[in-house]
């Protein structure tokens, strides 16, 4: 599937929650967390099922002009190919 | 603020 049709959504046991203690956002599921980094944290609140990858990609790039559209639209999909691999993430197959 | 490559780091939900 390309990112023109993806549309990944956490899978049903992750949970974004932010952690006021570190000001970081971690996703959560059973026994194990990840501590985002901000722009890792941009794109799994994008993660609704909603939109679909290059939408993502396209909405932060809106925000970013000091980078290429084409190297957000990369770092977007390897984040979400890496969550994928996880089973983080549904919708991206 | 400035692009970075998404990351993260793995905790254990201890």
């Amino acid at each position: 599937m390309t990112g023109d049709i993806a549309r990944p959504q956490l899978s049903l046991k992750v949970r974004l929650r932010f952690d006021r203690r570190t000001g970081r956002y971690l996703l959560l599921y059973p026994e194990t967390g990840l501590e985002l980094s901000r722009t890792a944290t941009e794109i799994a609140r994008l993660c609704t099922g909603e939109w679909t990858v290059d939408e993502i990609a396209q909405h932060l790039a809106q925000f970013h002009t000091e980078i290429s559209p084409v190297e957000i639209s990369r770092d977007v999909l390897d984040f979400l190919k890496t969550l994928a691999g996880r089973g983080l993430l549904q919708g991206l197959q | 603020m400035n692009w970075e490559a998404p990351s993260f780091v793995e905790v254990k939900m201890d």
